[in-house]
């Protein structure tokens, strides 16, 4: 084989996987430069913090799109998983078994979604457009509309203390990266899911079986939103029928900043959705500490994500 | 002295670690029909790529009718100029009309402040353009969908026309035609030869070439080999120049196996509710059995059924002896008998993702303990499958990236990694060069040899069938017409039963 030359100018670093890193690196740079508080480790973990909810969502996502899937309805999940489990919690006042039925139910909704998708070959968009209103109004009549208050104290110091100095939402986004990480690229049942994603009818004519990776998906992202919606629920210490509104397009977001492709499946890394989650944390807190007002970080927030996929136009065409 | 219509001089064109276009000059006169040959890679596409705007060329010179083309231009651009490409998987919109494909943007208008289509004209103008091609018996008002490939073949040459087309570069075209519909092909290809067009014909059927073309270009390695008038050469020598290497030959007799008395596969009463009925066939212990057959005769289609690839409507088969019932391409994989499809792109490889990865995806479980893959062990036997077909490339490199000889190999690997006893290989050499398909059949033959193992060989290409088989049956709409063995194995013969129709 041919040697290939080294060669570290702008356009090498942004056509590798490094891109987002770079973005990330100047987003802070300019913070950091623009506001004194910004670069404060108090500061810093809280961003880690703000960023947890879509964080474990886009974990998710992500392996929905590399399958060459989509899922709209985290969000619904994630409000109704947490109502559910916050009225166990209150019903039981055990939050290990409050924190079991949200999850359940995550994984159960995450099914209902895969199997309409996988099975009944129900086009992914349109299933979870419907579950997305579909989730939602059955959290809204669960709890007639209202928060579920009253939560034992277990929750809120599981989802905001910390081990170790480490806050634990930090934990759990790290655990669930690492997990998800490590079955993507060094299991068959990742490999499986990407093969799904880069083409179906390959991966079945090749003996795997599409239908269950599908579903398996699905569940993931219904797991993932769940534990999402616990993180919440600790931190807002009540179960809220309103939670996570828009959160599938963070979620969505994350995942192609970090260089996943929403149109072509197969492509897209749990770093990249990390780094892509921590980017729009960082956005929202910098600008918040900046004190722009929330109709401008809506640009700036369509902006970023031009520019993301801009970048990864940019990509493929340097190759 | 025949004017010349096109020149290329100098071209050179370089993509990341590879010259595609090593200094290529090489020139076409008007109204003539040109072969261009190469292997896989040899850089024919490039050039016609460059020719038809897709790629800008990095250096050298395109004259078209005299004068120099711009630097870089686009394909809408050279379509004006006179240069049109038909691919071998056509680009056509599939929901349009006849008549709106041929004049795509460039719609006849009438009310020009308005810019409205002028559908009177362009019907009647569409007409004209099929009447070339005598095709006026396509409605140009039908959607190019409810088309017969030959036809929407037509409506592509008919678009070529529409642009005043002076060289017609035409990718493979017959690689999906069946062989009457590749006759009439040709008798076109002569009409437009007739008409002062330049018709650059790139294919890897010697005996077509021998049939239209005038002359033949060879490329290899990005560089201009060489040329040879078709009127006094000899297919071998066109090889020859190709390859420099020894071709593919028949099998002799001596080679070709006698069938041994074990019954590997045993089909009975196969039927798929529409063409296929009550269909028997046996396979034998460490055969090659070769399928022969037109387009339409449902050789696929069959395959597709025994695989799990496709539903099958009634029958057993047996495998050694048991009968298995087979629900899906996974349960056939796991009665050790697979299918590598005649279509790589669609449903046979996943292009996006590496050489190693492809060759084990039909059997992650033997490089994986518990779920976890042993990466090393994946490189490790995808390195050999590499060294064994000579594929060019790394273990690591996309599928995508390769040329579709070079994929046709990864796909052919995946099967062999696959496990299985049996292999149902659909037109296994498609697309790719002499010299490779040799190396093919002969692992073909290496597989069917291994104990306990049997080989189909689905083809279109007689001389392949002739190549590789020990046994031969033909089929026609779905029906056995002719089974032949040992020296009844010739390209005559088998020819005579393909044409030969069924029921």
């Amino acid at each position: 084989m041919e040697k290939v030359k080294k060669n570290f100018s702008l356009k090498r670093i942004l056509s590798g996987g490094f891109g987002t890193v770079l973005m990330l690196i100047v987003l802070m740079l300019v913070f950091a430069v623009l506001s004194p508080t910004f670069f404060t480790s108090s500061n810093l973990t809280n961003v880690l913090i703000q960023s947890g909810t879509n964080a474990v969502i886009s974990v998710g996502m992500t392996y929905v799109i590399i399958s060459g899937n989509t899922d709209l309805s985290v969000g619904a999940i994630l409000a109704l998983s947490s109502c559910i489990g916050a009225t166990t919690m209150v019903q039981t006042d055990n939050v290990i078994l409050g924190v079991l039925c949200a999850l359940g139910a995550g994984i159960l909704l995450g099914a209902f979604n895969g199997f309409l998708i996988a099975y009944l070959k129900f086009q992914p968009f349109i299933v979870t457009l419907s579950t997305m209103w579909l989730f939602r109004g059955l959290a809204y009549l669960y709890t007639g509309g209202q928060a579920v208050t009253g939560l034992p104290e277990g929750i809120t110091s599981m989802a905001l203390g910390s081990i170790l100095f480490i806050p634990n939402i930090v934990w759990i986004i790290a655990i669930v990266y690492a997990i998800c990480y490590i079955v993507l690229n060094k299991t068959t049942m990742g490999r499986k899911v990407c093969a799904v994603g880069d083409n179906g009818e390959s991966a079945r004519l090749s003996g795997i079986g599409v239908k269950r990776v599908i579903l398996g998906t699905f569940i993931l992202s219904g797991f993932c939103s769940a534990l999402s919606g616990v993180i919440y629920m600790g931190r807002l210490n009540s179960g809220q029928p309103i939670a996570g509104q828009s959160y599938e397009m963070y979620a969505i977001a994350a995942a192609v900043i970090g260089g996943a492709s929403f149109t072509k499946g197969g492509i897209g890394s749990m770093g990249g959705t990390l780094v892509g989650a921590i980017f729009i944390a960082v956005l929202n807190n910098g600008l918040t500490i900046l004190n722009v007002n929330t109709y401008w970080q809506q640009v700036c927030m369509g902006i970023v994500v031009l520019l993301a996929v801009g970048l990864d136009r940019f990509r493929k065409s340097v190759k | 002295m025949p004017e010349k219509i096109l020149e290329f001089k100098n071209i050179k064109k370089e993509f990341p670690g590879v010259k595609a276009l090593d200094d290529v000059s090489m020139d076409f006169d008007k109204g003539e029909v040109v072969a261009l040959l190469g292997e896989n890679g040899a850089g024919k596409s490039t050039l016609m790529k460059v020719l038809s705007g897709a790629y800008t060329r990095d250096s050298g010179s395109v004259i078209l009718g005299g004068k120099e083309l711009p630097k870089q231009y686009t394909t809408l651009e050279a379509r004006h100029f006179g240069v049109a490409i038909i691919y071998q998987e056509l680009s056509l919109m599939m929901e349009m009309s006849v008549m709106e494909n041929v004049y795509i943007s460039h719609e006849p208008i009438k009310f020009a402040p308005a810019k409205l289509i002028d559908y009177k004209k362009m019907k009647e103008d569409t007409l004209v353009q099929l009447a070339k091609l005598n095709a006026q018996h396509i409605d140009p008002c039908k959607k190019v969908k409810e088309l017969t490939l030959p036809e929407k073949q037509m409506v592509e040459i008919a678009k070529a026309l529409a642009v005043d087309c002076k060289v017609l570069i035409m990718d493979e075209p017959t690689t999906s035609l069946t062989w009457e519909e590749s006759e009439k092909l040709f008798t076109i290809i002569d009409t437009l030869r007739k008409q002062g067009i330049t018709v650059i014909y790139i294919s890897h059927r010697m005996n077509e070439i021998f049939q239209i073309c005038d002359r033949a270009i060879v490329m290899r390695d990005g560089k201009y080999v060489g040329e040879i008038n078709i009127a006094d050469s000899t297919p071998d020598d066109l090889v020859q120049m190709m390859s420099g290497k020894v071709v593919d030959v028949d099998l002799t007799d001596k080679e070709r196996g006698a069938k041994t008395s074990n019954v590997i596969l045993e089909l009975e009463h196969i039927t798929d509710g529409g063409f296929i009925e009550d269909l028997n066939l046996k396979l034998y212990e460490g055969e090659v059995l070769g399928i022969g057959g037109l387009v339409g005769s449902k050789r696929t289609e069959l395959a597709r059924m025994i695989c799990g690839a496709d539903k099958l409507v009634g029958g057993t088969v047996k495998i050694k002896g048991k009968v298995c019932k087979i629900k899906d391409a996974k349960g056939a994989i796991l009665n050790k008998i697979g299918y590598l499809s005649e279509n790589r792109k669609e449903d046979g490889l996943s292009l996006g993702m590496s050489i190693e990865e492809n060759t084990v995806h039909c059997d992650m479980g033997a490089v994986s303990t518990g779920g976890i893959i042993n990466w090393k062990k994946v490189r490790g036997i995808s390195d050999e499958y590499i060294r064994k077909l000579k594929t060019k490339g790394i273990s690591a490199t996309k599928v995508m990236n390769l040329s579709g000889g070079n994929q046709q190999k990864v796909a052919i690997a995946k099967w062999l990694h696959a496990g299985c006893d049996i292999l149902i290989f659909d037109e296994p050499t498609r697309g790719i060069d002499v010299a490779a398909k040799a190396e093919i059949h002969q692992l073909i033959r290496d597989f069917a040899k291994e104990e306990g193992k049997a080989a189909i060989v689905i083809s279109s290409e007689v001389n392949e069938l002739t190549a590789v088989s020990d046994r031969v049956i033909i089929m026609s709409k779905g029906h056995i017409t002719g089974e032949l063995e040992g020296e009844d194995i010739m390209q005559n013969n088998i020819l005579k039963y393909v044409t030969t129709k069924g029921r």
